[in-house]
């Protein structure tokens, strides 16, 4: 009698490669992935939460604390969404060097989730000249702002400090250092048979399911869906930004989108650097009463603060919608549809760039 | 058996429904089907894994999407419970969907859904 | 000391595994962590290898501040890993639950009451540099005969 023994398959949270503080639940039939359900909770910390009832100046330093990775974008984003309730202007001169910072964050968000991609499909070389590339961003921002993560750059009403000469010239040597380096690893990743072979046409994403589960930033953007929360910023299209898809939406399509986008954010910090304009980069404020949702495009996908203050700057209520959340939801369950292989589960999870702190705040 | 690993997450997924944007979406979906809050969230514990709990508010956005130009869709709330949360499986949907437009009565068929869903 | 505990002493030194726990980090510290196997830091120098397996591993690292999920788990992952063992904590979760540690948080630092906490490295993350160099000073005291050390052991 032939018998067909049904498997199920756990990933997580400790597990030797899989990095991420989840677990999978895979349903295989053989080595087929049937369906998965995700088991979370490892870092649910309440970010959303503690928030409430604190005056504004401390949520700032909570909303960094959403991720580690991209904590510029949260500080950006839920310090645009203050501005917007109590209506303060931002100097040219700090909108500017936002830009920088937050494409500097992008660069080394995108270098990290490639090499951890890199580094999941046990291509070890690959994944550590990405790893070094990503601390010349590291020094960059740590130039810029003083610290390596949670710098608190952005405030209310413009930026924590001003940059001189010297640092805008030694954020270019940077750039530069990159722009050079990038595109020999760009072209390893791209023509290597065994990279191809891990990674086309494997945790295929079709546009149906995209829709389905409002998926947002490259994982979107690898699967043709044009969508990006910079064309809403005027600033970033005089800077040299245009959207970048690509159709396949396969895991190779999600790597290679964000090396594109690599390229274009060197090319807005060298522009925005170069149109740098005069004056001072604080003005001056006070945070009223109100609510608004603010959405910015973090190096994940859109990032949303939905945000209620009352008169005394305390918070009434927040809702922070991470990129994460979707990415991770459709990583997890669209793509990992009817894999072909167990062995592709880790790599298609790695390849949305899922960030189980931002999901689960 | 003892089994490592494994344990009871129903308090965790009610930590995950009592975020803000994930609140809101299930009293949004509890109202579409005439239940209170409390029944939608048990459903909801019972029928979903903790990731689509956490996307609950952007998947019902993209159902309410589809169900804005299909009238029966709409009054079933049936892309909210297949392709956002997948409470209902599709083939079931279609059923409801046949006879609805075969003449049945709106409300009789949402209590046979909430019959098939719990 | 015998030839062959100087020689067990000197081996130790450069083989030290490394896994590390997330219990709810922000991710800030794991990046830092990650940022330690990079070429220009070179963990794999020391003899320090990350391997993410508590059953192969002398030294755990834990970021962050004890979630829900975490009170069975680390116990029970602690009680896997063999013996020489530590735990070095990673930044300010897992000591006091740094900005997390509010009413109304699904969090119940620190991680000491779960389990024995050899080190602590605090900062919000820390910098590369002092991770290693924690993991170096550890090791030092955890490994130097450690076989004549047990034998004292109440």
């Amino acid at each position: 009698m032939k018998k067909v023994v049904d498997v199920s398959l756990p990933i997580g949270p400790v597990h030797p490669c899989f990095k991420e503080p989840a677990r999978i639940k895979c349903e295989t039939a053989g080595e087929r992935v049937i369906a998965t359900e995700v088991e979370l909770g490892y870092v649910k910390k309440g970010i959303e939460k503690i928030m409430v009832g604190r005056p504004w100046q401390e949520t700032i330093f909570l909303a960094e604390r959403v991720c580690g990775i991209c904590s510029v974008v949260h500080n950006t984003a839920i310090v645009g969404a203050l501005e917007k309730i109590s209506g303060i202007a931002v100097s040219p001169r700090a909108m500017h060097l936002r830009i920088i910072l937050n494409e500097l964050d992008r660069m080394q968000s995108h270098l990290l989730a490639n090499y951890s991609y890199c580094y999941t499909i046990e291509h070890e070389t690959l994944a550590m000249y990405l790893l070094n590339l990503r601390e010349t961003v590291m020094d960059a921002i740590e130039i810029m702002t003083g610290t390596r993560i949670m710098a608190a750059y952005v405030v209310p009403g413009g930026v924590r400090e001003d940059i001189s000469a010297e640092t805008a010239g030694k954020i270019l040597d940077a750039i530069g250092h990159i722009e050079a380096e990038l595109p020999r690893f760009v072209q390893m990743f791209a023509t290597g048979p065994l990279i191809a072979l891990r990674s086309k046409g494997i945790g295929v994403l079709s546009v149906a399911d995209a829709k389905e589960s409002g998926v947002v930033g490259p994982t979107a953007r690898a699967s043709g869906i044009a969508r990006d929360a910079r064309e809403q910023e005027p600033l970033y299209a005089g800077l040299g930004w245009h959207m970048i898809t690509r159709s396949e939406g396969d895991n190779f399509a999600r790597i290679m989108l964000r090396f594109d986008e690599l390229f274009q954010s060197a090319a807005i910090i060298k522009n925005a650097l170069a149109q740098l304009p005069d004056g001072p980069v604080r003005l001056g404020g006070r945070v009223t009463a109100g609510r608004t949702t603010h959405t910015i495009e973090a190096p994940r996908g859109d990032l949303t603060y939905d945000i209620e203050l009352d008169e005394n700057g305390q918070v009434i209520s927040v809702a922070i919608q991470t990129p994460s959340i979707m990415n991770v939801e459709v990583g997890s369950h669209a793509m990992m549809k009817n894999l072909a292989s167990a062995a592709d589960v880790t790599s298609t999870f790695i390849s949305t760039d899922p960030c189980i702190a931002c999901a689960e705040r | 058996m003892d089994l490592i690993y494994e344990r009871n997450l129903q308090p965790m997924k009610l930590a995950i429904l009592k975020g803000t944007r994930q609140d809101q979406a299930v009293i949004a979906l509890a109202a579409r089907l005439g239940i209170s809050r409390q029944q939608m969230r048990k459903i909801l514990i019972n029928g979903c894994d903790m990731m689509i709990l956490e996307n609950l508010g952007p998947r019902l956005e993209a159902a309410d999407a589809t169900a804005a130009d299909d009238r029966v869709a709409d009054a079933l709330s049936l892309p909210h419970l297949t392709a956002a949360t997948g409470l209902l499986s599709a083939a079931a949907a279609a059923e409801f969907r046949r006879r609805a437009e075969a003449g049945t009565p709106v409300p009789e068929l949402l209590a046979e859904i909430l019959e098939a869903i719990a | 000391m015998t030839l062959l505990q100087t020689l067990k002493n000197a081996v130790r030194k450069r083989s030290i595994h490394v896994c590390y726990v997330n219990t709810g980090s922000c991710n800030g510290c794991d990046i830092e962590i990650l940022a330690c196997l990079s070429p220009r830091y070179d963990i794999e120098q020391y003899g320090i290898y990350v391997h993410n397996n508590p059953r192969e591993a002398d030294v755990i690292l834990i970021t962050g501040a004890m979630s829900a999920q975490w009170i069975d788990k680390l116990p029970d992952l602690w009680d896997k890993v063999p013996e020489p063992k530590a735990v070095v904590t990673i930044g300010n979760c897992p000591i006091s639950g740094c900005a997390f540690n509010r009413p109304g948080a699904l969090i119940d630092p620190p991680v000491s009451k779960y389990i024995p906490v050899t080190a602590a490295v605090p900062g919000c993350p820390p910098r590369p540099t002092e991770i290693i160099s924690a993991i170096l000073g550890v090791a030092d005291i955890l490994f130097e005969n450690y076989e004549t050390k047990t034998e004292e052991k109440p």
